[in-house]
């Protein structure tokens, strides 16, 4: 096996080790949590039998360790349970979910990419002219609004006063493209905003990084054209820090996403965290940690996988530099 | 931009560089002093009971009385955004102190020892970046029960890995410098290399990253106690303030936005303050968050 | 001296500041220097001199802000330089094509994520407009010129697999690939490790002279021009303080500052005993320059002009022999 091998094989192993880590502590968790779940779910007036019974049907008087493997066991079967308090099938319900959230956060999230990338380059390469101070500008107007207040506040704009999109609610696109556009506008715009000034002052700072290097140097000092500079020789670099970058801002929008729904009253994953929250809703709540980090743990492994394309070292040597 | 030289001649160099931005920066040390100021004082400010409800006045535009104006229990709204200033100050300043003390020693840790000890520090913080910043806070929050402290801490978890980051790297470096390998061959003790050469030397870098944070942790608490998990009523908090004007946005939206930009004014305060920082303590900091 | 040669570049009182802060950091003051045709030239200097921003200033590759040229003329081929912008299209057919750079750091000079037949056929590509395939073969003969073992097989690899000796061969073999009249090498060898320093000075020299290609090596060490140079600038504080012939230069040093770099390196044909005589003091920071000699406070032979008059500019010290100082510290070696 190559060094590239050994490299994906440590790297997946690592991924699968930290889910594991990740499912006893989220399992963990629940069982630790203040008030009792089976009190909580059949009411404080429920008799005592009655709660024996629920206790023995979720194997709560088990020893914790055949617990967390019946739990595990189930989680990977795709059975996370009823819900405590929706009384619904966890499995069932994240699954309605999950596209509703994805059509607000992936346009969201290409959007944002791409002016995030373009704008931070333009600002790298131009630095101080007037693209590069109006980024500046931004971000830093921008870095200190809170995502629920700027959608409030285009709501306020866009439907209070100019009456011309909808406030609340959510069409779906394989329904109403129209009514999609119209209703995901606003969320899809607040998400836009504070991620793609992020992503373009993270874009700027990488950009100038490289354009400092010593081989952009040599390749102006042999005659390369600006364009051949700065997008061959200077873009191709701050592919990995980028890409490691949106990496990460795929987790905050996932957070992020969480208000959303909340100031525009769509029923997408965020939403259900929240009621679970609310509810204490345990059984939900635990599922759908599980569920976003074993997301998020699958692309940081994407990541480091395609490290490997990105950096010839780490194809050759398994490692950088 | 121009420099006052006559001024700043007998200023030190990092006070120089931290109001190099010049007008922008008196403005930031100016809204935080202002919050500051509004926090401590909040009781002689203003003559109403932040809580007190006077159904009465309810939902009232400004007025000579009500500045602006009263909300849906007729509590002043001025007097409860001074008010709300203190757990904005009070959750962001604890909440980044915890998490910069309970990441130093961790990064200390991780980074001196780099051993199983370090290997363990290191894979719990990975864990931790593996579930979204908002998301790992409310649930630690809903493990701590809600109030200031249960929110505090729940705040202050949610930062630790950055600090404890950032510490382990200082401490790398640091460790593997001459000066810090003489002392190992003098026979000095681990613990006194590392609370009087170590830790002096990642200070800067840590109250940098501490300043930085801080806007973060404005944001953060404005959103949990928006989403209501956070401060609960009556108790004023800028983010269920905006929370509880939100159902008057349609006939009064000074209720929504009042809120809204005290805590865009302190949080830009205090990134810019932050920024400002890096560039005099740790330029390598800039941008980084 | 023989035949004169034709002059290939010559700069005239060239000045270039940084602006750092607020406050200028003159970093070439009022530099002169000329390059006739086949001749190699040594820059030499402590570092911080300004010997690598002129050479920098040259090709227009200053970072600005914060550096700006300030004034000054580079004839080069008859065309002033500077006339044209960093990056117009003027510029860049001299860059790479008729003055080609070698930097310092060979270990970062290449960028990492490409294969070194990219990074040397995209400059023939650039300059010769040759295809892409003809352009491979060319690099791959550049690369053999500059005994690079296997080259076919080297032009698939990436930088990070070769040593710095290799990546300083490569560099040199993209500055000679296009046939360049100047080659400007800012200190090539300073970064190698001590055998293969020699190698590397040997095959540069070797391929100027080949190619009657110029040639202006930059570096602090004297020993490394002394058997190379045809004539040596001293440079101090932003100014050159002394120019001749290489070995007039090194038996008559007639500068305090050429004197004392001398008298700080040990020679090989010098006395074994003979003491080591460091500068005393430290280069002076370029922001708070007076009028007056930059050198005077570490000088060993101060008089009353030095402190009461201007810096005084060079004035002849002998045939082709240049000197920026009052005082006649060779003691009679030569007539006036």
């Amino acid at each position: 096996m190559n060094n590239y091998g050994t490299y994906i094989v440590k790297k997946a192993g690592d991924a699968i080790f930290s889910i594991f880590l990740i499912s006893v502590a989220v399992f963990l968790l629940v069982h630790l949590m203040p008030g009792d779940p089976v009190r909580a779910m059949l009411g404080y007036e429920a008799d005592e039998a009655a709660v024996q019974a629920a206790r023995e049907t979720l194997h709560l008087n088990d020893p914790l360790i055949k617990q967390y493997f019946i739990w595990a066991g189930n989680f990977l079967k795709g059975d996370f349970g009823q819900s405590l308090v929706l009384k619904t099938d966890i499995f069932q319900t994240i699954a309605t979910r999950i596209p509703v959230s994805l059509s607000i956060t992936l346009p969201a999230f290409v959007i944002s990419t791409v002016i995030g990338i373009v704008v931070g380059t333009i600002s790298a390469t131009h630095r101080g002219s007037f693209a590069d101070q109006s980024l500046t500008v931004f971000v830093t107007a921008f870095g200190g609004v809170p995502d629920f207040w700027i959608g409030i506040m285009l709501m306020f704009i866009f439907s209070v006063k100019l009456g011309i999109l909808p406030a609340m609610g959510y069409v779906s696109p394989w329904e109403d493209m129209g009514g999609y556009l119209k209703h995901a506008a606003l969320p899809v715009l607040v998400l836009t905003i504070t991620s793609f000034a992020w992503i373009g002052r993270q874009m700027r700072t990488c950009m100038l990084d490289v354009l400092n290097q010593d081989y952009i140097r040599t390749a102006r000092a042999n005659g390369l054209p600006a364009s051949l500079v700065h997008y061959k020789h200077g873009m191709r670099n701050t592919l990995i820090p980028v890409v490691t970058l949106l990496v990460l801002q795929v987790r905050s929008l996932v957070g992020g996403s969480l208000l959303i729904k909340q100031v525009f009253s769509i029923a997408g994953m965020g939403r259900l965290i929240y009621t679970s929250v609310a509810s204490n809703d345990y059984l939900t709540i635990q599922a759908l940690t599980m569920i976003i980090a074993v997301f998020v743990i699958a692309c940081n492994l994407l990541l480091d996988l395609s490290y490997g394309f990105m950096d010839p070292r780490i194809r050759a040597r398994g490692k950088r530099s | 931009m121009e420099k006052r030289p006559k001024k700043s001649n007998h200023l030190s160099p990092a006070v120089r560089t931290f109001f190099n931005r010049g007008a922008i920066v008196y403005f930031a040390v100016g809204v935080a002093a202002l919050f500051l100021l509004c926090a401590l004082c909040a009781g002689w400010l203003t003559p109403y009971d932040p809580n007190k409800n006077v159904i009465a006045e309810a939902v009232q535009g400004p007025s000579m009385k009500h500045i602006f104006g009263t909300d849906e229990f007729g509590r002043d709204v001025l007097t409860r955004l001074i008010y709300g200033s203190r757990i904005s100050l009070a959750s962001s300043l604890m909440a980044c102190g915890f998490a910069a003390i309970s990441g130093m020693l961790l990064g200390l840790l991780s980074g001196y020892y780099e051993g199983a000890v370090g290997r363990v520090i290191l894979r719990y913080v990975d864990l931790q970046l593996s579930i979204p910043p908002l998301l790992f806070t409310i649930i630690i929050g809903m493990f701590l029960g809600k109030g200031l402290t249960g929110l505090i801490i729940a705040l202050g978890f949610g930062l630790i890995p950055s600090f404890v980051r950032l510490m382990h790297s200082q401490v790398l470096a640091i460790k593997n410098s001459d000066f810090i390998t003489a002392l190992r061959l003098g026979n000095i003790g681990d613990w006194q290399i590392i609370f009087n050469h170590l830790l002096p030397n990642t200070l800067a870098p840590m109250i940098t990253m501490f300043a930085m944070n801080l806007g973060t942790t404005v944001m953060l608490e404005s959103t949990i106690s928006f989403l209501g998990i956070g401060i609960q009523q009556p108790t004023a908090s800028w983010g269920n303030m905006v929370a509880d004007g939100e159902k008057f946005l349609f006939t009064s939206p000074l209720l929504c936005i009042l809120p809204g930009v005290c805590v865009v004014l302190l949080t830009v305060a205090f990134n810019i303050i932050g920024d400002s920082l890096a560039d005099a303590l740790d330029p390598r900091l800039r941008g980084k968050l | 001296m023989g035949e004169e040669k034709k002059t290939l570049l010559e700069v005239k009182d060239l000045r270039v500041s940084f602006f750092v802060d607020g406050s200028e950091i003159k970093s070439v003051g009022g530099v002169s220097y000329q390059v006739r045709e086949q001749e190699i030239i040594a820059i030499v200097g402590e570092s911080g001199c300004g010997k690598s921003v002129t050479q920098m200033s040259t090709l227009q590759l200053i970072p600005s802000p914060p550096g700006r040229i300030l004034g000054g003329e580079i004839l080069f081929e008859g065309k002033n330089l500077l006339s044209f912008k960093p990056e117009s299209r003027e510029m860049r057919r001299i860059r790479g094509k008729k003055i080609s750079m070698i930097f310092q750091e060979p270990m970062t000079s290449l960028n990492p994520v490409f294969t070194i037949g990219n990074q040397i056929s995209e400059v023939i590509r650039l300059h010769k407009g040759v295809n892409r395939r003809e352009a491979w073969e060319e690099g791959t003969k550049a690369l053999e010129a500059v005994g690079i073992p296997d080259p076919a097989a080297r032009m698939k690899n990436y930088p990070f697999e070769m040593s710095g000796g290799m990546r300083q061969r490569v560099l040199i073999a993209i500055a000679v690939a296009c046939g360049s009249r100047l080659i400007i090498a800012d200190e090539p060898t300073t970064a190698l490790d001590v055998t293969t320093q020699a190698q590397v000075m040997e095959l540069l020299v070797r391929l100027v002279r080949e190619k009657g290609t110029s040639l202006i090596v930059v570096t602090h060490n004297l020993g490394l021009v002394a058997r190379y140079a045809d004539r040596i600038y001293v440079m101090y504080a932003g100014r050159v303080v002394e120019s001749g012939c290489t070995k007039d230069l090194l038996k008559h040093p007639s500068h305090p500052y050429t004197k004392g770099l001398l008298g700080s390196v040990p020679r090989l044909d010098g006395d074994r005993n003979q003491e080591l005589i460091p500068i005393r003091g430290v280069p002076p920071k370029l922001d708070g320059l007076t009028d007056r000699c930059a050198f005077l406070p570490r000088c060993p032979y101060p008089c009353e002009a030095c402190k009461n008059r201007p810096y005084p500019g060079l004035r002849p010290a002998g045939e082709n022999h240049m000197t920026a100082c009052y005082v006649d510290i060779q003691g009679g070696d030569y007539d006036e």
